[in-house]
Formats: structure tokens, C-alpha cells, sequence
């Protein structure tokens, strides 16, 4: 038991480690004006995997449905940007409200230069979390008494209330109201000039450090206990697990991390703005952690990648009208198709593939074969 | 040597105009194997409920270990629809959860297996071990508990041991035959470390020979752990084997008490068994 | 004063819409306990239906005879659309965690905006006025659409005929017997698919006489058109306690109201944000809504 536990240990490390070598040597290799796309779903890849991850904790892990994850990614991000935007840029991007009522920046403050940078973007993406944490501290007083869909259609309209406060026009000088907030430090920022680009490497580095926090918290006592309330939460509660408790701190930790993926998201897309985050973006990671395998964090990761390049990247043919060579017009081939094909694909996985890519197992389970073998053969058998 | 761990104390349950368990006064003595028998749907799981913070009862009290735990009285509606006795009594209002009660060092199966479903036999004791956890959240994550952690699965390995399970700890608990499903719920209760072990229908749904092997285990586990066994039960052999005392339930009330010896020759208990009209 | 008839008026309209979209929602629930999150956008696609009917029939039909052609047209076809969603997409998961049918019906839903992004070009298409129910009249000093009178009419109308159709047919109770307890409906040999598909027909058809209501007070429809009003209805039949065709009409006319009262305020960003917050109230003080019925966890 112990010996398996420290392969897949290994295993998982060297996986990661590879990964992030692989990444970097890409893109500094690979010249990232030709291969926009590539480059785009690496990074949106990394970051819809931490926040789908920190959403399989709590619905795959601890059982609690919730759809609140893009309202706390938006926490996350607005936090980030507010706290980042340079000082000279605040008058320009608050320009409607003249000026933000917030006039410093992490980065300066934290003495500026690389060094400010790196800790400043830190700082902020670890206090975006715990914006969002102690958010949903506050929601779950009253919601995580509902059971199941109540859970979730209250978590819903949290999200929406969230938008809706962000988007307010009388908290415009902190919040930029319905505008985007913008000219904060991105993953471009990490593009060392004339030296190596780092851009896609950290943003590997910060999806992959949060993830492997989630993987250690899942593989210990507390993340034990959240399985056994998923399993039978009467029986959980008779063996001395305070339900309340845990399904608070499952909530909170899941919404640090949707927080902290907010934040990357910021730094992505280079803007924060209440409007991205919907309802439809939930849908959208939950659509990712049941095609990964609910209860599975790698199948979220993959699951992740591989919805984002389909959905930014391998389909995009699909959406321009080509006439091949021999005059021949492919036919439906316009703006749109794309999302159609994509569409059909996701509900083809989800009614033939019902247990996910991975189902609830890991890929190190995988590779490590036997004792992984073992037990998934008595759960298909049973 | 008679020190009471528990003490149920003039508790009545009742669910809108329906008393489920009426006016129950019962003892179980440090030590003690004490059964508590009734017909079906005498409420004796709803008495089990009540003692380990499932439900709240509508008026009394349960101790244990010399402290109140639990303590009611009608309030709101119930306060005009109350039928039972002792209202003005209590006053109090103390309702732990059932979590809490399993802190305080009682532990319970259920009358259906409650085992959980995708876990190996290892983990699912190993959970039930976390209610003794002292580490937080970040020291367990981060790894900081180290020697706690190698200390819950060395003490589960014993566990196992003791139970006869070793041979199957990486198996799904589901995989494993029904009896041994009974056992592994017992040997998870026994994880929380309780002074108290309360079991609903061990033996429910098992076969002659199977209902012998869990009688000896009952009595082993009694003292290997010093403990003390309440036990609703149905197989009459088995009541009649290991209990020091019995409490028999009808329709929420307690129609007798005493020995296994007495209990068999009570008419009242007999009539109740065979349906007798209550006023024999 | 006139000002506040107005607004309780369209109040009064938007709820009567909403119910009819509530009443799927709640249908479908009570019996698969699924939410079809798809039924936003079933309710979305009648309205795309009316309008590329209306034009299409424009060409063949003489023109007193091509709305209600295009109504009719539009009401079976949204009809066929429910239930096809609901053979190929929810039957094949009958077995299959309840999670699974409900990505389900986030996938159709997805797949329903996106065809209908594709077939429009994502542009606005004009939603066709409708004679006798398009038309302005004054009440009490107030003009409003001839729709706004129509809507709690035939809401109330339908709602009884629905009622009857529950409480005193066959069909009815075999939904009722499912909603009930499934599993032991299915052993009483009730054609449980068939259930299943009369359920979808019905919220179907109450969607697509829904969606003739509310677009006729817009004048376009996108893609999107559907998401917000379905949730707004799934809202209101949460509200009323899901599973209640009382609780979703009583339900969708508060949400209808109290959307009209604050979209008329200075307050109008809040409008959903409102509904939402009126909802998690509803369900901290009664976890399953206004006319729900409690489930106990039995040990």
C-alpha cells in the first residue's frame, strides 16, 4: 500500500516535471506568432483544468453539487486585476469613474522590477482566492443545508447575484462597473526580452502547483473524510465526521481555487469583466469534469486540454468556407459550424462514454498497472 | 462495577399526531450486553436514532457516561400536540449532532449495511478514524502529520487483525460476502475508539451458522475493548446468548425488562410476539 | 398610478409566460428528477420555428392563412423536438447516474443554441406580429398589447385543462403513480416511456404556446433568447416547490411580477440578481420551495 503510494507519487511527479520542460522547450523553440492557437490552448488549457479540478473536489470528491464556480472565478480575477493594474494605467482604465479608488498596485508596492512582479502576481492570485474563499464561507452559512439540486440552483444564482454586484455602476470606481478592467500584468508579462519566453511555463507552473495542492488535500484525512460524505453522508456523520464542517471547508477550498483559476483566467484573456462569467462558463467546466471522469483529477486535466483544443484550436477549419481545388464547395463549412460539430461530439461522449474518459480512476494508476488493476476490477464487477 | 454509561430518561418521540416511542426510561450498565427487542416497528431503531442525535426526541433526556447529552421538551406546534408524559420536566434544549455524539465516545451500525460504497475495506475503517484526528486541514494536507498518519494505519492494520478482515483490506468493501460486510461495519464503529457500541439488527439477513460466529464476536469485542454493547435484535438465539438484559418495546413503550430468563416466560411479551390483544 | 398598473401588468403577462415554461420544468422533474436545461432553448427554437415558418409559408399560402398555418406548424414541430430530445438524449441514460442525464441536457441545450447560432448567422431575425394578439389597446388609462390580457387567460385555461388531464385520466395517473415512485410504477406494469414521452409533449407544447406569448412583446430573437427566460421559469419552479404545477404557476407569477417591479426601478442591473436572492431565501426558510413536499432521509 505504502510502496504504491509512493510510485504513483513518483510517477505523478516525473509526469509533471516533464510536462513543464516539454512546454518551455516549445515555445521557445516553436515561434509563437505562427502557432497562435497552440499556444492559446496550452495556456486556456492549464487554467480550465485547475478550476475544473477545484470544481471536481467538491462535486466529484465530496458530493456536493455546486454551480457557483464561475461567480468565484470572477472573484478571483477582479480581485487580481484591482490589486495589479500599474498606477499610472489606473486613470486610463477607470476613466469613466476618473480614476479607481484604489491607488496602489502590488507589483510596486513590492518594490517593482522582476522581482515585485513575481511576488506581486503571487500575492494577488493567493488573496483572489481567499477573496473568493471567504465569499463562499459566507454563501454556505445558509446554502450548504440544501441538499443536491437545491445546492446547485442556489450556487447558480449566487454566481449570477455576484455578476450582477460586480456590474453595479455605484461600486464603478473599485469595480470599473459593467467595463473591463485591463493593463494589469498577464502571462505575457513572464516573455523575459531577448531572453527565453515564459509565458506558457508559468502558467503551467502556477495551474500545476494548485493542482497538486488539491491532489495532496484529496489524499489526506480530510480528503478521506469528503469521499465518505460523498459515499453515505449518514454514515460519515455516525462515524464522527461533522458534516457541516467539512462540506464548508470542501466549499471554501474549492472556491479558493476557482479563485486563483479566476485570477489566471485574467491573465489570459488580458482583461477581467464581470459579463464573461456565466452561467455558461459553469456549464463548461462541469461539462469538462464529467468528460474527465467525476472523482477523477487527472481525467479533469485531460478532459480540459482536450476541450479547449477542439473547441479553440483543431475545429477551427470548420468555421471558414473552403472550395477545394477542384472548384468543389464543402458544403455547411461557415461561421458556426464549428460549435455544431463541437456540440455533437460532447453529447456522443456523454451518451456513449457515461463514465468519463477516465472514470474515477488516475493515470498513474494507470501506468502504475497492478495494484490499480486489482481494485478496478472489483468496482466494474460489482 | 454498575456505573451507568447510559441513560435514556423519560424520552418520547413523536412525529406530527404519531408517538414513535413513548415515555422510554432504560438503563445499560458499564460492561453490560443489553438488548432491546420489540415487534416490528415498536420504534426500536427510532429509540436508537434518538440516543446517537438522529432525531431530537419531543420531551426527555438521555446521559451518558454521567452527562446530559440530550434534553427536550415540546416547543411550537408540538406544544398542542403533544400526547405524551413528564411535559413540564425539561426545559433545557441540548441537541448534538450525531457526529458529536460519536466524539463523545459512542458508536453505532445501522440496520441496513451504511458502508461506503467506493472505498476498499482499509479506507473504510481508516475514515472512521479521522473523528480522532487532531491535525488541521493544512497540516494533513502539506503532509506535516506524518506520524499520526503512519500511527491510524498501523492501528487499523491491528484492527483488521483482530477482526479477521486482513486478508481482504484492499477489496472494495461492496465486493465482500454480506456477513463479512456486518463485521467490517462493527470493526468501523470500533475505529472510532467508542466506549458505547450500538448495533441495529446485527444480525439481520444472515444465516443460522453466520448469526453464531457474530454472537462470539459480540462477546469477544465486548472484552477485548472493554466495552459496552446495546443492541436492537430479531434472532431470539442471539438475544437470548449474549445478553445480560433485556428491554422489550411495543408500540413505543416498554412492556418489560429483566433477564433473558424472565423475559422469556413474561406473558406480556408473549402476547405482544403473537399478537394478543394488548389487554390480556 | 398608471404607472403602476403598467408594470403589474407586464408583471402579470411575464408571469403567465414563465408558468408555461415552469410547468415543463416541473413536469419533467417530478417524474425523472432531472432538470432539463434544455428546455430554455426547446422554448427558444419555437420561436426560431415561428419565424422561418411564417416566411416560408409567406411564399405558398395566401397571406390570411399563414399565421395560423405557421402557428400550428410551429406548435407540432416544437412538440416533435421534445420528444425526439428526449428519446435520444435522456432515454439511453435511464440507467445512468442522475448526473450524467443532466449533462445530458446541458450538452442538447448547447448543441439547440449553437444549431440555431449556425442556421441564423447569428443575427436577430424579426419575430413575426401576430394579428389580434399584437395589437395595442388601453386598460384602465394604460396602453398595452392585446397579449397581456391573452396570456393569464389561457395560462389559467390550460393549467386547468392540465390539471384535468392529470387527475382524471389514465395517463394522468400513471404520471402521477411515476412521479411517485418510479421504480415501483415501472413494476406495476405502467409504460413508463411512454409516460416519460407524454411529459415531454406536454412541456413541450405549453413551451412552444409560451414562446407565441413572450416573443410577440420583443421584437427579434436570438440564439440565446431562450437561457434567460428558462432560467427565470426553472427559478420559478424551484420557488413554488418543483414537482408542483400549482407551486410552478404561484411561483413563475412572483418571479414575473416582482422582475417587472424592479426592471422598472433604478435598481433594473439587479433584476436576476433580485429573483435569485428571493429564491435562496425561499429555500434556506423552505428547502424545497413554496408548495414542495418534504423528503426525509430515512436511517
Amino acid at each position: 500500500m505504502e510502496k504504491t503510494n509512493k510510485k504513483r507519487l513518483w510517477i505523478t511527479l516525473l509526469c509533471a516535471a516533464a510536462l513543464l520542460i516539454l512546454v518551455t522547450l516549445l515555445e521557445n523553440v516553436l515561434d509563437p506568432s505562427k502557432n497562435v492557437m497552440l499556444f492559446i490552448s496550452l495556456k486556456k488549457g492549464a487554467v480550465y483544468a485547475l478550476v475544473a479540478v477545484s470544481m471536481n473536489l467538491l462535486n466529484g470528491f465530496t458530493g456536493l453539487f455546486s454551480l457557483g464556480q464561475a461567480g468565484f472565478m470572477l472573484l478571483g480575477a477582479y480581485t487580481y486585476a484591482i490589486l495589479t493594474i500599474p498606477t499610472d494605467q489606473r486613470d486610463a482604465v477607470y476613466y469613466i469613474y476618473n480614476g479607481s479608488a484604489i491607488n496602489f498596485s502590488l507589483p510596486e508596492l513590492l518594490g517593482g522590477g522582476p522581482v515585485g512582479l513575481v511576488l506581486g502576481v503571487l500575492l494577488a492570485l493567493i488573496l483572489g482566492g481567499c477573496v473568493a474563499a471567504a465569499v463562499a464561507w459566507l454563501i454556505g452559512l445558509p446554502v450548504l443545508r440544501l441538499k443536491s439540486d437545491y445546492l446547485a440552483i442556489a450556487t447558480l444564482g449566487f454566481g449570477e447575484i455576484i455578476r450582477a454586484v460586480f456590474q453595479w455602476d455605484k461600486l464603478g470606481p473599485v469595480t470599473n462597473g459593467a467595463n473591463a478592467l485591463k493593463n494589469f500584468p498577464t502571462f505575457s508579462s513572464f516573455n523575459i526580452q531577448g531572453g527565453p519566453r515564459l509565458s506558457t511555463c508559468v502558467a503551467f507552473l502556477l495551474a500545476g502547483i494548485c493542482i497538486a495542492v488539491i491532489l495532496l488535500l484529496i489524499n489526506s484525512t480530510y480528503g478521506r473524510a469528503f469521499k465518505a460524505i460523498r459515499d453515505d453522508e449518514v454514515a460519515a456523520e455516525a462515524m464522527g465526521i461533522n458534516l457541516a464542517r467539512h462540506k464548508r471547508l470542501s466549499f471554501c477550498i474549492s472556491s479558493f481555487f476557482a479563485g486563483v483559476g479566476g485570477g489566471l483566467f485574467a491573465m489570459l484573456v488580458n482583461q477581467a469583466q464581470a459579463k464573461t462569467f456565466t452561467t455558461a462558463m459553469t456549464y463548461e467546466i462541469l461539462l469538462i469534469v464529467v468528460i474527465g471522469g467525476i472523482g477523477s483529477v487527472s481525467g479533469s486535466c485531460i478532459a480540459a486540454f482536450l476541450y479547449v483544443a477542439a473547441s479553440e484550436w483543431w475545429l477551427r477549419f470548420l468555421d471558414t468556407e473552403t472550395v477545394l481545388k477542384n472548384g468543389f464547395k464543402v458544403p455547411f463549412l461557415r461561421t458556426g459550424f464549428r460549435m455544431v460539430v463541437f456540440s455533437v461530439i460532447i453529447m456522443i461522449v456523454v451518451l456513449f462514454f457515461r463514465r468519463g474518459i477516465m472514470g474515477d480512476r488516475e493515470l498513474p494508476d494507470l501506468l502504475a498497472g497492478l495494484s490499480g488493476k486489482t481494485r478496478r476490477k472489483e468496482a466494474s464487477g460489482k | 462495577m454498575s456505573e451507568t454509561v447510559l441513560k435514556v430518561e423519560n424520552v418520547t418521540m413523536q412525529f406530527g399526531g404519531v408517538v414513535a416511542v413513548d415515555n422510554l426510561n432504560l438503563e445499560v450498565n458499564r460492561g453490560e450486553i443489553v438488548a432491546l427487542i420489540g415487534p416490528n416497528g415498536a420504534g426500536k431503531t427510532t429509540a436508537f436514532n434518538v440516543i446517537t442525535g438522529v432525531y431530537q426526541p419531543t420531551n426527555g433526556a438521555v446521559w451518558f457516561q454521567g452527562e446530559k447529552i440530550v434534553e427536550n421538551h415540546p416547543q411550537g406546534k408540538m406544544k398542542a400536540l403533544y400526547k405524551g408524559e413528564h411535559a413540564g420536566e425539561y426545559t433545557a434544549v441540548l441537541a448534538p449532532t450525531p457526529d458529536r455524539v460519536t466524539r463523545l465516545g459512542m458508536a453505532r451500525t445501522f440496520q441496513n449495511i451504511r458502508l461506503w460504497k467506493s472505498q476498499t475495506v482499509f479506507d473504510n475503517i481508516l475514515i472512521a478514524k479521522h473523528c480522532r484526528a487532531t491535525s488541521n486541514v493544512f497540516s494533513a494536507a502539506f503532509r506535516l502529520n506524518r506520524k499520526e498518519e503512519a500511527e491510524q494505519r498501523e492501528n487499523v492494520e491491528a484492527l483488521l487483525e483482530t477482526v479477521g478482515l486482513v486478508d481482504v483490506k484492499n477489496e472494495l468493501a461492496t465486493s465482500l460476502p454480506y456477513g463479512r460486510q456486518r463485521r467490517l461495519e462493527i470493526a468501523r464503529a470500533l475505529a472510532a475508539e467508542p466506549k458505547l457500541l450500538l448495533l441495529d439488527e446485527p444480525a439481520a439477513g444472515m444465516n443460522p451458522q453466520e448469526t453464531e460466529e457474530l454472537t462470539a464476536f459480540i462477546s469477544e469485542i465486548r472484552d477485548r475493548f472493554r466495552l459496552t454493547v446495546f443492541l436492537i435484535e430479531h434472532h431470539m438465539n442471539l438475544v437470548m446468548n449474549i445478553s445480560e438484559r433485556i428491554y422489550v418495546l411495543d408500540f413505543g413503550k416498554l412492556i418489560a425488562q429483566g433477564t433473558p430468563a424472565e423475559i422469556q416466560n413474561d406473558k406480556r411479551v408473549i402476547d405482544a410476539y403473537l399478537g394478543v390483544s394488548g389487554d390480556a | 398610478m398608471q404607472y403602476a398598473i403598467s408594470i403589474l401588468l407586464s408583471g402579470i403577462s411575464l408571469g403567465g409566460q414563465y408558468a408555461l415554461i415552469a410547468i415543463g420544468y416541473t413536469l419533467v422533474y417530478g417524474i425523472l428528477r432531472l432538470i432539463n436545461f434544455a428546455h430554455g432553448d426547446v422554448f427558444m427554437v419555437a420561436g426560431l420555428l415561428m419565424v422561418y415558418l411564417t416566411s416560408f409559408l409567406g411564399g405558398i399560402l395566401p397571406p390570411a392563412a399563414v399565421i395560423p398555418a405557421g402557428l400550428l406548424l410551429a406548435v407540432v414541430l416544437t412538440v416533435v423536438l421534445g420528444f425526439v430530445i428526449e428519446r435520444a438524449a435522456y432515454k439511453p441514460l435511464r440507467e445512468a447516474p442522475r448526473m450524467s442525464v443532466m449533462i445530458s441536457a446541458i450538452g442538447v441545450s448547447y448543441l439547440l443554441q449553437n444549431l440555431a447560432t449556425y442556421i441564423t448567422g447569428g443575427l436577430p431575425q424579426m419575430y413575426p406580429e401576430i394579428p389580434g394578439i399584437s395589437k395595442t389597446i388601453t386598460i384602465a388609462g394604460v396602453p398595452t398589447k392585446v397579449v397581456t390580457v391573452v396570456t393569464p387567460v389561457l395560462v389559467l385555461v390550460l393549467v386547468v385543462a392540465l390539471t384535468q388531464l392529470i387527475n382524471h385520466t389514465k395517463i394522468g395517473m400513471a404520471m402521477r403513480a411515476a412521479a411517485k415512485d418510479f421504480e415501483t410504477a415501472q413494476l406495476m406494469g405502467i409504460r413508463i416511456n411512454a409516460v416519460i414521452s407524454v411529459t415531454f409533449v406536454i412541456g413541450s407544447f405549453l413551451a412552444a404556446v409560451g414562446s407565441v406569448l413572450y416573443f410577440t412583446n420583443y421584437p427579434s430573437i436570438v440564439p440565446l433568447s431562450g437561457a434567460l427566460p428558462g432560467l427565470r421559469a426553472f427559478v420559478a419552479a424551484v420557488f413554488g416547490g418543483i414537482g408542483s404545477i400549482p407551486g410552478a404557476v404561484v411561483g413563475a407569477f412572483i418571479i414575473g411580477i416582482s422582475e417587472s417591479v424592479i426592471k422598472g426601478s433604478s435598481w433594473s442591473i439587479f433584476s436576476d440578481a433580485f429573483t435569485f436572492a428571493l429564491l435562496i431565501v425561499i429555500l434556506v426558510a423552505k428547502p424545497t420551495g413554496l408548495f414542495g413536499e418534504k423528503v426525509t432521509d430515512k436511517v
